[in-house]
């Protein structure tokens, strides 16, 4: 009897996840969290059945079809979280399964996220960083290819490197020591690039505006605020030699409710009930054709729109300036504060951009060619070789 | 397709066992097994299911020929031959001729280059199985499978094909003609694949996510914590996801009339690496022992040379890296001092220290095991013995979040929970098992879902 019984129900609970995932509606609620469609019933080719990847597209698919969805993820993140991962509500380490790499389109769409390794993520407070992980080879190849960069263009362009730092470096010792250290980091950067490139070191200046308290990098998004990427741009200012416009003849616009990549990775109560806000800033006298900011987004996309495979800004400064920013997307925050000091503004995303810089180069007199990347950019080797390859 | 996945948990079973019995004899049973098996296999490698379709024609062709030459020793014995050279050889060249190269241009300096496959799944399972038929069926201990379908539902057959553990075709032999299934058989199965399922998504892949977390430093970076904290952590992932998958394989098998013989038997309670490997994927040693070991010649005949060769081989069947012949290697250096120098202390009654010292041993193997890249591994253990009493940040961290799955682990890992359940079913709730199957069940089913941490641990093999 008993046997039956435990047959039985075994039976019936196989029929249920079929019910669930191929009668019942699917349930809308997750994707509406996360701010996206339901994926959609993938493309059959020969190629793609061939492959596998209809395979695993099809996987994906079907996960969106299951009734109460959002039910049982809430309960697998429950048992994974609070039975083995937490401590507490406070503190914990998570993996995921795509590194949050460098690029959020800031629309949610797939794509142009870089998925590379797995991520891992510290999650605490109302916080969640990813965990850096310092690969010298890598490193060394991102220095390569920006000293190859300086080397051709050595006479036609001044070629600039700046690495940003994460939150993470900054948190006090029990959480910083968890992952490598940036500041060895970049210091190994500075020491590999060559005379003629120059480096930006931003590494003190965020580090003592975050000592003060200053809102500079998000809690639930892996980016810097436009206040980060301001000060960045102070100290590159001094490098190129030019006047930086003061944040005070700025105007700022608050953007409320702002939950980043990070807390879709792993969504987390504390952070849901203290998003973050984004700032951004508009320079009155300055004109472009195409603006800098995206009102229509209300996220990080805010900034130029968000990852672009090739952007050109022209705008009304007084002079003959260019710059070419082949970047990841932390340099989208940062592109706007640009408008006074460049003439032309050419904005690259070396993922998807086709053509060459050299071709850029060639059109124009004077031009500045900054890198701009966070520092876990210097370790996707993927990343590293699109920029390679568009030289 | 996996079996801790939507796909198979919620259209490939229910529907394959609807259309199981549904057929009205084992004849059409058998059909029903291949085509599903086939299916299952080409989800996602749809072309390398020509190779062990290939591997299974091969064979079922090889004994027919040894029967048609049943008193022609010579032909016979060229048969035998064809067969190894033919499952050797599928096994050499998309396992291993990339290694091989690799180490010819290393050592020679030259700079041959071929072509590269991935590897096609479970062929290290598959050709040890149609492997085993040949061998059996040359010395006369198995009869000479007349249909295909039959024989080729054998090879591919879905529970045990793409991880085992490895079915002989001596053991299945009666199931394959004639099997019948009782209630209870089919309720065995179900407890048998359910927890099976659960070592794999609860226990396996949360122990894999710690690793993860542990490991996101470089090797170099590791302080003797954080290193260790990760093997220990390694070695109860690469348990329960394996031992996981030969529960679910042997529970499939119950229930559609099958018997696959236990892979694993609380590894992590041996008393000596000897005793490890009488109770770590049992069917792996025991293939080796009476296809490699005992024809070389056993112990009567250059034992010592034998087990080496019995062990290298081992290594290498892991995956086409030192690595894995290193960890092949190792375990005959211990084995072979167990069986000498150490043999009073392994026969002695010092428990305690006998656990303790296999432990070590085993967890330092996984280490092996788990760095395929050389510098990496020798890096690795430049940091695990660099000894310091100041524990840090994430070392802390980690034991701090993890400490309640690693007190889960180590208790799942011995006799421990079997003893419990045994215990409340008898004297607490009679549907207690049930319970816990639908718990069990739904749990691991919401963790598929919310898609987490669920990595594949055999792709290598």
């Amino acid at each position: 009897m008993k046997n039956k019984v435990n047959v039985l129900v075994f039976l019936i609970l196989l029929s249920l996840t079929f019910v669930f995932t191929f009668i019942l509606p699917p349930d809308e609620t997750v994707v509406a969290k996360e701010n996206r469609n339901l994926e959609t019933f993938p493309e059959v080719t020969k190629e793609s059945v061939l492959n596998g990847t209809f395979a695993t597209e099809y996987e994906t698919y079907l996960a969106d079809q299951v009734a109460f969805r959002s039910s049982f993820v809430a309960l697998g993140n429950y048992v994974s979280d609070w039975h083995f991962f937490k401590r507490d509500d406070d503190v914990y380490i998570t993996t995921i399964n795509d590194n949050t790499g460098t690029s959020d389109n800031g629309k949610g769409e797939e794509g142009s996220f870089v998925p590379i390794n797995f991520g891992s993520l510290l999650v605490f407070d109302d916080m969640i960083v990813e965990i850096y992980q310092h690969d010298e080879v890598a490193a060394k190849y991102y220095t390569d290819i920006v000293n190859s960069y300086a080397e051709t263009f050595k006479d036609k362009a001044n070629v600039y490197s700046l690495v940003a730092p994460t939150q993470i470096e900054f948190l006090d010792d029990r959480y910083a020591t968890i992952g490598s250290s940036q500041k060895d980091a970049l210091e190994f950067i500075e020491d590999n690039l060559s005379d003629d490139v120059t480096f930006v070191d931003v590494y003190d200046i965020l580090g003592d505006a975050y000592a003060n308290g200053e809102y500079i990098y998000f809690r639930s998004d892996h980016h810097w605020t436009s206040l980060g990427a301001y000060y960045a741009y102070r100290e590159f200012a001094k490098e190129a030699g030019f006047t930086p416009v003061e944040l005070s003849d700025l105007e700022a616009t608050q953007i409320d409710g702002f939950l980043g990549y990070l807390y879709k990775a792993r969504p987390t109560e504390s952070i849901a009930e203290n998003p973050d806000h984004i700032i951004y800033y508009e320079d009155p006298n300055v004109e472009t054709n195409i603006p800098f900011i995206d009102k229509n987004n209300s996220n990080y996309g805010v900034f130029i729109g968000g990852d672009k495979p090739y952007q050109h800004f022209i705008t009304n400064a007084d002079n003959d300036k260019t710059i070419i920013i082949i970047k990841d997307s932390y340099a989208n925050a940062f592109v706007p504060f640009l408008g006074a000091d460049y003439k032309n503004i050419i904005v690259i995303d070396p993922r998807s951009y086709t053509s060459t810089v050299e071709e850029i180069v060639a059109q124009y007199d004077e031009v500045d060619i900054l890198f701009v990347d966070y520092v876990f950019a210097c370790s996707l080797y993927d990343f590293l070789s699109s920029i390679e390859t568009i030289k | 397709m996996v079996f801790s996945s939507l796909l198979f948990l919620s259209l490939f079973l229910p529907i394959f066992l609807v259309l199981y019995y549904l057929s009205p004899s084992v004849k059409y049973k058998n059909i029903v097994l291949m085509v599903a098996s086939l299916l299952f296999y080409s989800w996602g490698e749809p072309i390398w299911v020509l190779a062990l379709i290939f591997s299974g024609t091969a064979d079922f062709i090889h004994g027919l020929l040894l029967e048609k030459y049943e008193n022609n020793n010579k032909a016979r014995k060229l048969i035998l031959f064809s067969s190894l050279f033919l499952n050797l050889g599928l096994l050499f060249v998309f396992k291993y001729s990339n290694f091989f190269v690799d180490n010819i241009n290393a050592i020679f300096g030259t700079d041959i280059n071929i072509r590269t496959f991935t590897l096609p799944l479970g062929i290290s399972f598959y050709t040890f199985q149609t492997l085993s038929y040949t061998i059996d069926a040359y010395f006369g201990k198995i009869k000479i499978q007349k249909s295909y379908v039959a024989f080729l539902a054998y090879v591919s057959m879905f529970p045990q094909l793409i991880a085992g553990p490895i079915v002989r075709y001596i053991d299945i032999e009666k199931n394959l003609n004639e099997r019948k299934v009782t209630i209870n058989n089919f309720s065995d199965g179900v407890n048998r694949f359910i927890i099976g399922l659960g070592k794999k998504v609860i226990l396996a892949n949360s122990a894999g996510a710690v690793v993860q977390e542990l490991y996101v430093l470089n090797t170099n970076e590791l302080t003797f914590y954080t290193a260790w904290l990760g093997v220990i952590f390694y070695s109860f992932q690469i348990y329960f996801d394996f031992a996981g998958y030969s529960d679910m394989a042997i529970g499939l098998g119950k229930m559609i009339g099958f018997d696959f013989k236990e892979n694993f038997n609380y590894p992590y309670i041996s008393k000596s690496i000897t005793d490890f490997w009488r109770r770590w994927h049992i069917s792996l040693g025991t293939f080796f022992r009476d296809y490699i070991y005992i024809p070389l010649g056993g112990n009567r005949r250059h034992a010592v040379l034998n087990l080496f060769i019995v062990w290298f081989i081992t290594g290498l069947w892991h995956g086409a890296s030192w690595n894995f012949i290193l960890w092949g290697l190792y375990f005959g250096v211990i084995l072979f001092i167990e069986k000498t120098v150490l043999k009073p202390f392994i026969n002695s009654n010092l428990r305690v220290l006998q656990h303790i010292y296999s432990i070590i041993l085993i967890v330092i193997g996984w280490a092996i095991f788990y760095f395929t890249d050389m510098a990496e591994l020798s890096s690795f253990f430049v940091s695990a013995f660099h000894f310091t009493t100041e524990v840090d940040g994430l070392a802390l961290l980690t034991l701090e979040s993890s400490y309640v799955l690693l007190i889960t682990l180590i208790f799942a890992s011995t006799p421990l929970p079997a003893i419990v359940g045994k215990k409340m079913n008898l004297y607490t709730a009679e549907y207690g098992q049930v319970v816990f199957n639908v718990i069990i069940f739904i749990v691991s089913f919401s963790l598929i879902l919310s898609d987490t941490f669920n990595p594949f641990l055999y792709f290598r093999f």
